[in-house]
This record gives C-alpha cells, sequence and structure tokens, in this order.
C-alpha cells in the first residue's frame, strides 16, 4: 500500500506575478482517499490541472505512476478519470452518446463500458435528453460516469459535491467509498468544505495561498480535532497511575514530560483535580482544548478573515 | 490519432450540422452544374481574365464581351466540361467546406469538452494532427464527390459530350490534385485560427476576412495594376487558377503548389507552438 501514485516536487505555477500553487510537494499512495482542503481560490483546481495537463507548470516535477517523462505522463494518465472545474460534454449528444464517443477516443474496446458507467452513477434513464437539458447533479454524475469508464486505478474529483441535492451528496460520498473499498481506486478529492471530505477522507493536504500547509492523516486529524481535558503536572507517570486507578479511565495520552491529554471527565474536571492533588500530582493547569473541523480548518489558513 | 478520428466521425453523425452541410452542398452542385458553373462567391479567376480581356475596349465593344461571356457562362455544360466548369469556380465550396471544418475544433473549446482530451492522456500533438488529418480527408472526399456528380449531373442533362478515356481521367485528376492541395491550405489556416481563438466567432471572421481582401486587393488594382499581383497569394483565387491547368505553365503551377505549402507548412506550425503549451478551459 506504500506505492505512490502520485507524487509533486516543488510543483509552482504562477499567473503573471501572483502564485496560484507555489512550491507543492505531495504524495498520494495507492489506496489513499486524500482530500485537499482549501478555500475558494487557495489552488486546488490549479493543481488539479497540472496533474490532468490542462496547464503545465512553470517548475517543479510531476510524478504518475512512476512516470515523469511528457510521454510517459500522457501514459499514465490513461489509467486515471478526472472531473476537474465543471464536467463538460457536447451539449447535443445524450449522456450514452457522449461516452459512446470517449470510448472510441479512448479506444475502449468493451462496448458494456459505457452502459456499466451509467449504471454505476445512476444515469440509465436520461433516454434521448442531451447534455444541455441536463440537471447540474446529473452532469456531475455523468462527469463520474466519464471518470470510471476506463476502469481507472486513479480517480481526481475536483469539488465532486458542487450542485449536488442533499441525497446526492450522501450517494456520491457512498459511491466513492464504496469505489475506493471494492475496487481499490485511488483517489483525489478537492472541497472548500472540510467536513464533508472528512466522512470519506484518509489522508488530507490543506492549501492556502497555493500552498501546501499541513499534511496530516485521517487518525491525526481527529486527533486535532478531538476535544480533550489538557492537564499540565509536574510528573507524568504518577498521574497516569492515578488516572487508571483512582478515576477508573484509560482514556488519555501522555504528551512530553509535563502534559496529558485526557478524553474524559468533561462533566468533572474539578474531580479529575481534585484526586490528582489529592494522591501527590501537582496541577499547574488543566483546560479544555480541541477544535471542530471547521475551527481547526479556520485555524489553519489563518483566521476567519481569511475562511 | 485514429482513435480521435473514429471518434469525431461518431460525434460529426450524431448532429444535424453535417446533414446541413450535405443539402447545401448538394444543393450547391445541382445548381452550379446547371447553371453552367456562374453560381458563384465572390470573384472567380475566370471573371478576372475576363475583366482583363476587356481593358481598353470601346463601350460598345465592352458591351457585346460581357454579352457573349454571360451567354458562354449560362450554357448548361456537358459531362465532360463539367467538372472544369464546376473546378473553376470551386472556390465557392471554401465558404460551405471551412464553417463545417473549422466547426470540428471549435466545437471542442467552445463546449469545453477539450478539456476531456489531455485528461485522457491524448498529447496535444496527436490532437492537432487527428484534426487535421480528418479535415484533410474530408476536402479529398468532398471534392471528388463534387467532381463525380457534377460528371453524373452534367450527363443527364446534356449527355457526356465528349471520350471518357484516361486522359479525360488525368486531366480531371491534375486539376482535382492541385485544388486539394489549395483546399488543406485553405484548412490548415482555418484549423491555424481555431487553436489561436478556440472560438467559433472565427469562422464567420475568417470568411469575412477572405471575401474581404479579395474585395479590396479588387478594388486597390483600380488604383495600380501592381496589387493585383497580390491575387498570386489569395486561396480561393488560385483555387480557381488551377482549374486552368492546361494554361499555365510548369513555373506557375509551381508556384501555385509553393504557395500553397507555404500556407500550410506555416499554419501547422503556428496551431503547434500556440496550441502545444496553451491552457485548455
Amino acid at each position: 500500500m506504500n506505492q505512490a501514485v502520485l507524487k509533486t516536487r516543488n510543483i509552482t505555477k504562477r499567473y503573471k506575478n501572483v502564485a496560484a500553487v507555489d512550491n507543492v510537494s505531495l504524495s498520494i499512495r495507492k489506496g489513499d482517499i486524500y482530500g485537499l482542503v482549501g478555500r475558494n481560490g487557495a489552488g486546488k483546481t490549479t493543481l488539479m490541472r497540472m496533474i490532468t495537463a490542462l496547464t503545465f507548470a512553470d517548475s517543479g516535477e510531476l510524478e504518475l505512476f512512476g512516470q515523469t517523462t511528457e510521454s510517459g505522463l500522457n501514459q499514465s494518465r490513461r489509467r486515471m478519470g478526472c472531473v476537474v472545474e465543471m464536467p463538460a460534454f457536447y451539449p447535443n449528444l445524450t449522456a450514452v452518446q457522449n461516452l459512446e464517443y470517449y470510448r472510441i477516443l479512448r479506444g475502449i474496446p468493451d462496448k458494456s463500458s459505457v452502459d456499466n458507467a451509467l449504471k454505476v452513477v445512476n444515469l440509465t434513464d436520461t433516454g434521448k435528453k442531451s447534455f444541455k437539458n441536463f440537471s447540474l447533479g446529473m452532469k456531475q454524475r455523468l462527469g463520474l460516469a466519464l471518470a470510471l469508464l476506463n476502469n481507472p486505478d486513479f480517480i481526481i474529483l475536483d469539488e465532486p459535491i458542487n450542485g449536488l441535492d442533499p441525497m446526492g451528496i450522501v450517494e456520491m460520498r457512498e459511491l466513492i467509498k464504496k469505489l475506493a473499498a471494492e475496487n481499490g481506486i485511488t483517489f483525489m478529492v478537492s472541497s472548500h468544505i472540510l467536513t464533508e471530505l472528512s466522512l470519506i477522507a484518509t489522508q488530507y493536504g490543506f492549501i492556502n495561498d497555493g500552498k501546501l500547509i499541513k499534511e496530516l492523516t485521517q487518525e491525526q486529524l481527529r486527533e486535532q480535532c478531538q476535544k480533550c481535558i489538557s492537564v499540565k503536572v509536574d510528573d507524568t507517570a504518577k498521574a497516569s497511575v492515578v488516572l487508571e486507578t483512582v478515576l477508573n479511565t484509560t482514556k488519555f495520552k501522555v504528551l512530553g514530560d509535563d502534559e496529558i491529554r485526557l478524553y474524559d471527565y468533561f462533566d468533572n474536571s474539578a474531580e479529575v483535580t481534585f484526586q490528582l492533588n489529592a494522591n501527590g500530582v501537582r496541577v499547574s493547569s488543566l483546560s479544555e482544548v480541541g477544535d471542530n473541523l471547521e475551527d481547526y480548518f479556520v485555524s489553519l489558513i489563518g483566521g476567519k478573515s481569511n475562511a | 490519432m485514429r482513435n480521435i478520428i473514429k471518434a469525431d466521425l461518431y460525434r460529426i453523425f450524431r448532429g444535424k450540422g453535417v446533414y446541413i452541410v450535405f443539402v447545401i452542398f448538394l444543393g450547391l452542385i445541382v445548381l452550379q452544374t446547371a447553371t453552367g458553373g456562374v453560381m458563384n462567391v465572390g470573384i472567380s479567376y475566370e471573371d478576372r481574365a475576363f475583366l482583363d480581356s476587356i481593358e481598353g475596349l470601346s463601350e460598345e465593344e465592352a458591351d457585346a464581351a460581357i454579352k457573349a461571356y454571360t451567354q458562354e457562362l449560362s450554357q448548361k455544360p456537358t459531362g465532360s466540361q463539367a467538372p472544369f466548369k464546376l473546378m473553376d469556380g470551386a472556390d465557392s465550396l471554401v465558404y460551405i467546406l471551412l464553417p463545417f471544418l473549422v466547426f470540428i475544433t471549435t466545437s471542442d473549446f467552445t463546449s469545453g469538452a477539450a478539456k476531456n482530451i489531455p485528461i485522457s492522456g491524448i498529447s496535444r500533438g496527436k490532437y492537432i494532427a487527428s484534426k487535421l488529418t480528418l479535415s484533410g480527408i474530408t476536402c479529398v472526399v468532398m471534392l471528388v464527390v463534387y467532381v463525380v456528380l457534377s460528371v453524373v449531373i452534367a450527363t443527364l442533362i446534356s449527355g457526356f459530350g465528349g471520350t471518357f478515356d484516361g486522359e479525360f481521367v488525368w486531366s480531371v485528376a491534375k486539376v482535382l490534385l492541385v485544388q486539394v492541395w489549395l483546399f488543406l491550405a485553405v484548412t490548415c489556416v482555418g484549423k491555424f485560427f481555431a487553436f489561436l481563438t478556440r472560438s467559433g466567432a472565427v469562422v464567420g471572421l475568417y470568411i469575412a476576412f477572405m471575401l474581404g481582401v479579395q474585395m479590396l486587393i479588387f478594388v486597390l488594382t483600380f488604383a495600380n495594376d501592381w496589387f493585383e499581383n497580390l491575387f498570386d497569394y489569395d486561396l480561393s483565387m488560385l483555387i480557381g487558377k488551377a482549374a486552368h491547368l492546361d494554361t499555365l505553365s510548369n513555373g506557375e503551377i509551381g508556384q501555385i503548389i509553393a504557395i500553397g505549402a507555404v500556407y500550410i507548412v506555416l499554419s501547422i506550425a503556428g496551431s503547434f507552438a500556440i496550441f502545444r503549451k496553451a491552457e485548455v478551459k
């Protein structure tokens, strides 16, 4: 599971003098659902556009499935499916005709791949309705069907829940999870809604002003965002014994020499202080810490004014 | 590249546009054959040669010459005359063929579907080459159909009027080859503008440009005869000129081919240079 599907090394894209993507280095391993989080205009789409060859980096290196040359990258892109920005198709063709066009174009011999892709996204009943008459949700689903057409190993989705109704959002989320679990597809999904991404992603990259400011695993994010009581003590070993034997909890973690993070006793922190003191542990401070996902996102990008 | 062409053909034949073009194209062939090639857009090479020939004549002589010329033009051609008559006015095809061929490319950009090409792992070079190849094939097919149908229709109306032999076929094929070359040049220039602007409006602009330049040169010739030399670089005029290969020297034929080649090379190089690293939106 450690094989890298995508690697970027110091990739940079400038528009005039503004860096839309600034020295971004990231790595997506096989099987990951990589959530790229950033506010609108942070550089998510530009990064995806470089990966998909819609634009080219000014500097830095891109590696896809181990390939770095232009022809190698093009070969690797045949193993990918992508929906970057709004899905775009020929307006006068139907869903089937549009996908059939791309089936021929990509040289996919299996004619049933069109029907299969439409089935997966639940878009089999559009008949003669042309793409121009599709709702936004239908367009998103057709975009995903195109991304699935070639049985890809890696799918890039740019804001895939844009324009979807609540039911559509749930369906999209479940579909991504299912494809990742059952077909082993690696995903890179961008969104400016961290709470939505947190329901599917296994890895996170936070991007702001073109810079990748933080990368976290799902566990690390959960820890960062989990509420806890931070207790500063003079002896963490003794405090641990008190917590386990007197307060009967194992929901704590020792951080360094003087801090314990307790994920229990939120409603009775006074009892924690009392028992620690009573058992010879000196408590220098006790406070409730931890953000919810949105607060964490806002704090990462530098305050509410930036969000 | 073959897959892109096959996919484009699949798409083209699922739209109404191609059938509208076919109807207009067939209508033009029938009208041109029935009217002896009088139907024309812009200034034809033959018209220009005639206008040159009446220069310096008195008003009465010019009137008589014009009358004789229009009578000659309106004579229904026989099957053996039809391809040459029609090929003289083949530049009119440019105005039907070009919008269609340019639209094949610009519709990718106006719909936004062009972005699905690089995403699919298809290189920009292959994409440009496939669009040019498809346009080239379309040019050849349409011109061959144009000539063959003109012979058939004219023969049905006025009889063949000659011998259908190898000499006839070769004389038609020679003109056709040079005209196909020039049509390719027109198409390549159209494609260059399509890749440059990536907008549907380029079709109208290009046609207006072609007609406008021709008219401008024509007007300028009244001021100074030297401007007439510019017609030698006007592709639609050269298409008409190529219909009279038998009257041209080898040097003139070589010049026509060379001018076509320059247009082709420059516009293909320009298309690659512009689109190779362009942003696809």
